[in-house]
Order: structure tokens, then C-alpha cells, then sequence
């Protein structure tokens, strides 16, 4: 076993864990702001206005919130939480069936599973449609259906809407070596969008860890790309991609690592003291804005951070993966690590002595983006160091960071 | 004629054959259907998406710009929420979150 792995499961696996009630009432919150989506910025009244920007941000927006509702029937089991699911398909419904979406379903069905992905999540929640289901499928039967080049992790995202309407076979995909999944992260200098594909590929190779990746894969590499990929967020104050990426633990059917466990304490801690998850930014105003155009930039933006955080919640119930709880009694006292972001700052200060002492990896992530950030090379041949005498030389951030040490004094 | 050409002779027969019987499929439902459809499809006008660029992505960086990335500002984003007529509530989800105001 990974020695790096090994002490993270260590400090965790003896800890209560959050409970369920709370993370249902998580995805409620998502679905209250899911709501907000269809009654303030979806409604037809609103379609008038900027009719492309409405349709565009409608059929995205709808998708989302298909996916949202289909991972939330899994951890909501109610027939309260049930009937406002129930609501919500039925006002998604015709968003998902647009014309639009049926006249590219004709001439475009080499798209299909992006077209059609919505009304495929509804047809499941109990909200058919014969007529656009039948388009759909005779796309994604086509013989141009495949014909859409697409990088490794959006094959994926078209195998997973596939095996909503098709069967389970559709996500052993040929993709899934050549995504992160197979080929990892290129960790250093990674972009939001390198970590995106790996919380994307997760959750649509797996079907939200309802199956199990495939036995090839090495997913206790991928639990340690996933804590670096955390970092990275808590340094940029990053919920929307934090969110994402505290799915792994649930789909890569592993213990929490004390990194994760700590971003979970930042989101939910921010949830609860705000109300939502906040996105990173809004856009700008535009001159003269109207109160829908206005309300579809503020709400049309901030909706998908709550959503994701939903999705995340709803998968770690389904799971039975919910984050342990962190050990927050009295101030530890250890000087903060030089990561950017303020968000996490706040659960470093209560988080005691034990529980400080055990974010080794964190403290030495974030002395490493400083370092890379400079190109430091002293620097960093210092952190690999103290990770070797950590324990932690395996892990993937500090062996890519060994082999550009190894290209700098080639 | 050699035995390649035979059957590929034979092949496109059998295709054409296939062709034909999808056609007559079609066909039997009903012709005008075809041609109500064709022009209830022309009518579906008022968006111009560009497949996998505009439309579907999923994440939040990828489909919002929201111009250069500075430090995450809570209070402005509750404070427009707020301007706008939407409520939001701290703690307690059960009793907070972001809402529309009543």
C-alpha cells in the first residue's frame, strides 16, 4: 500500500461523520436555488429579452439542473423531497424539450447525448416524452453518431448521457485511459479546466460512483490527485471546483484524506455562514442593465456553485461516503501555510493542534505553488525533502515535482 | 464477372434493397407528415448554437466570464442578491438559504 495513502487514512478513519440529515438539507438548498433558476431566469416571461442569451443559458442551466435532480433522487428518498423533485422536472420539462433541441436532434445527431441529456434525466425522474425520445434515440442509433471529435473526458460526459437511455455498457468507454483517469494530471501548474477534466471524467465514468471504475485504474493515485486538485482550490478560493472534486473520495470508494476532510470543513463551513456556496466572481453590469438582464448576469451566474455543491452532497450520500468530522476543539496555534485564498484561513485557525499537524500535504502544497509560482528551485527541492521525510515522496504532486528538478539540471 | 465483383455486385443489391424498404417505411406512414414536420422544423428559429462551444458546459469557468480573477467578494455577491429582491439567509439550511423574497 501507497505509504503517503496510508498515513492519511490513518488520521481519519477513527472520527464521527457528518451526518446524512445534514447533507440531505445540503441538497435541499440546492434544489431551493434550482427553484430560483426556473421562477426568476427561466420562465418563458423572461425569454423575450436577449432571446439567444436566454436560450443559451436555458438549455445549459437545464441540463444541470436534470443532472442535479437525478443525483438527488438517489440521496433524497421522501415522498416530500420526491413530490418537489416532481415539481421541479415538470417545470424543467419543456426547457429540456425545446424546438430548438428537436430540430438539432434531426440534423445534428452526432450531438444528441449533449442535446438530449436533459430529457433523458426527466424520462427517468417520471416526466416523459414519446415524441423527443424517439428522435433521440434514432440519433444516437445513427451512423454519424460518433462523428463528433471530442477530448477524452467529454467522450465520457456523451457515454454517460448514452447509458442513461442505452444500458450500463456504454461507460466502459475506450476514453477512460487516455482521460485523467488513466493518464493523471499534469499537477504543477495545473489549470482549472486539468481539474475539471479529472471531476468530470469521475462522475461520468462511474455514473456518480454508482459503478465502480475499472479495475485497471490506480485510484489511490487519483484520491492523491484529487487532495492536490483541492489545494489548488482552497489557494484560489475556488467552491465551484472544490465541490466537484470532494466527490472523489465517494466515487473512488475510498477513506477521506485529511485534506479533503479539511475542504469539506471550508465549504460547509461557508455554506452555512452565507447561505449558499459562493461562486468565484459575478460578471460586471452592463451599462443600462435591466432587472432581468441583471437578474439572469447575478443569478444566471451564482446558480451553478450551489448546484455542483448539491451534486457533490447528493453523490456522498448515495455512496455512503459522508466526510468525517474534523476536530475542531480550541486553536491549534501552528502558523498559517503560505496558501492564497481567505476561505480556508478561517477553519485553520479553529482546527486544533492534532488536526493542523495532520494537513502535512496541505502546508507542503501550498509552500510548493509558492515555490513553482517563482521557480524556486532551492525551494522546491527543500519541499520534496521534507515530503520525503513525510512519507509523502509517492505522492504524485511531489514525483512530478522530483522530475522537474530532474529536467532543470538535465 | 469474378467472384469480388459478384459480391459486391450482390452487396450493393442487398443495400439498395434495405434503402428502399426504409423508404417505403416512411412512406406508408405518411408522406404529408414529412412535409408538415419539414415546416414545422423551418419555423424553429432564434437560436444559433455553435454545438460544443456555447452551449453545454458544465462547469462554471468554462461558460461565464466574469473578467480577471481577483479575490472572492461574498458580501457584494449577497449585496446584489439583495438589491435584486432575493433573500438570503445565513446558517441553518432548514430555515436559510437564498430565496425569493415573499
Amino acid at each position: 500500500m501507497d505509504h503517503a495513502r496510508d498515513q492519511s487514512v490513518q488520521s481519519v478513519q477513527s472520527v464521527e461523520a457528518v451526518s446524512c440529515d445534514l447533507l440531505r438539507d445540503h441538497v435541499r438548498s440546492a434544489l431551493q436555488v434550482a427553484r430560483l433558476m426556473l421562477d426568476e431566469v427561466l420562465d418563458a416571461r423572461f425569454r423575450e429579452e436577449d432571446p439567444e442569451q436566454y436560450l443559451q443559458l436555458a438549455i445549459k442551466a437545464c441540463g444541470e439542473l436534470a443532472m442535479l435532480l437525478r443525483v438527488a433522487k438517489r440521496a433524497l428518498p421522501s415522498d416530500e423531497d420526491a413530490s418537489v423533485m416532481q415539481g421541479l422536472a415538470h417545470d424543467l420539462a419543456p426547457l429540456a424539450r425545446l424546438p430548438h433541441l428537436y430540430r438539432l436532434l434531426l440534423v445534428r445527431p452526432s450531438r444528441a447525448p449533449m442535446y438530449a441529456m436533459a430529457h433523458f434525466c426527466l424520462t427517468e425522474l417520471g416526466v416523459p416524452d414519446e415524441r423527443f425520445d424517439r428522435a433521440a434515440r434514432l440519433a444516437l442509433a445513427s451512423s454519424a453518431c460518433a462523428a463528433n471529435e471530442r477530448i477524452p473526458y467529454r467522450l465520457l460526459d456523451a457515454a454517460w448521457t448514452r447509458h442513461i437511455a442505452l444500458d450500463d455498457s456504454e461507460l466502459q468507454h475506450p476514453a477512460i485511459g487516455l482521460s485523467p483517469l488513466g493518464a493523471g494530471v499534469d499537477l504543477l501548474e495545473a489549470t482549472t479546466e486539468d481539474a475539471y477534466a479529472l471531476t468530470h471524467a469521475l462522475p461520468y465514468a462511474t455514473d456518480f460512483g454508482r459503478v465502480p471504475l475499472p479495475q485497471s485504474l490506480d485510484r489511490n493515485r487519483l484520491l492523491l490527485i484529487a487532495d492536490a486538485l483541492a489545494v489548488k482550490a482552497l489557494d484560489e478560493d475556488d467552491l465551484d471546483l472544490l465541490a466537484e472534486v470532494l466527490m472523489a473520495p465517494a466515487i473512488l470508494r475510498m477513506d477521506w484524506t485529511p485534506t479533503l476532510t479539511f475542504a469539506w470543513d471550508v465549504l460547509e463551513r461557508v455554506w452555512m455562514e452565507v447561505g449558499f456556496v459562493p461562486c468565484p466572481g459575478i460578471p460586471p453590469p452592463a451599462s443600462n442593465e435591466t432587472r432581468t438582464q441583471a437578474v439572469r448576469r447575478v443569478l444566471g451566474t451564482l446558480y451553478h456553485t450551489p448546484l455542483a455543491a448539491g451534486v457533490c452532497c447528493a453523490t456522498l450520500i448515495a455512496c455512503h461516503a459522508a466526510p468525517p468530522l474534523l476536530e475542531c476543539e480550541g486553536p491549534g496555534g501552528m502558523q498559517l501555510p503560505p496558501g492564497k485564498g481567505k476561505l480556508w484561513k478561517v477553519n485553520w485557525e479553529k482546527c486544533s493542534r492534532e488536526t493542523q499537524e495532520s494537513l502535512n500535504f496541505l502546508s507542503l502544497a501550498f509552500s510548493l505553488r509558492r515555490a513553482v509560482d517563482d521557480l524556486d528551485f532551492a525551494r522546491i527541492r527543500e519541499i520534496v525533502q521534507s515530503a520525503a521525510q513525510a512519507g509523502l515522496v509517492e505522492h504524485p504532486l511531489f514525483l512530478q515535482s522530483l522530475e522537474l528538478l530532474e529536467r532543470a539540471t538535465a | 464477372m469474378n467472384a469480388v465483383a459478384a459480391e459486391k455486385a450482390k452487396y450493393q443489391q442487398d443495400h439498395a434493397a434495405e434503402v428502399l424498404r426504409r423508404l417505403d417505411q416512411i412512406g406508408a406512414i405518411n408522406l404529408n407528415v414529412l412535409v408538415t414536420k419539414a415546416s414545422e422544423v423551418l419555423n424553429i428559429v432564434g437560436a444559433n448554437f455553435d454545438d460544443d462551444d456555447g452551449i453545454y458546459r458544465m462547469c462554471y469557468r468554462q461558460m461565464v466570464h466574469i473578467g480577471p480573477r481577483g479575490d472572492i467578494d461574498v458580501v457584494s455577491m449577497v449585496s446584489q442578491l439583495t438589491s435584486l429582491g432575493f433573500e438570503v439567509k445565513p446558517s441553518g439550511i432548514q430555515t436559510g438559504g437564498l430565496q425569493a423574497n415573499e
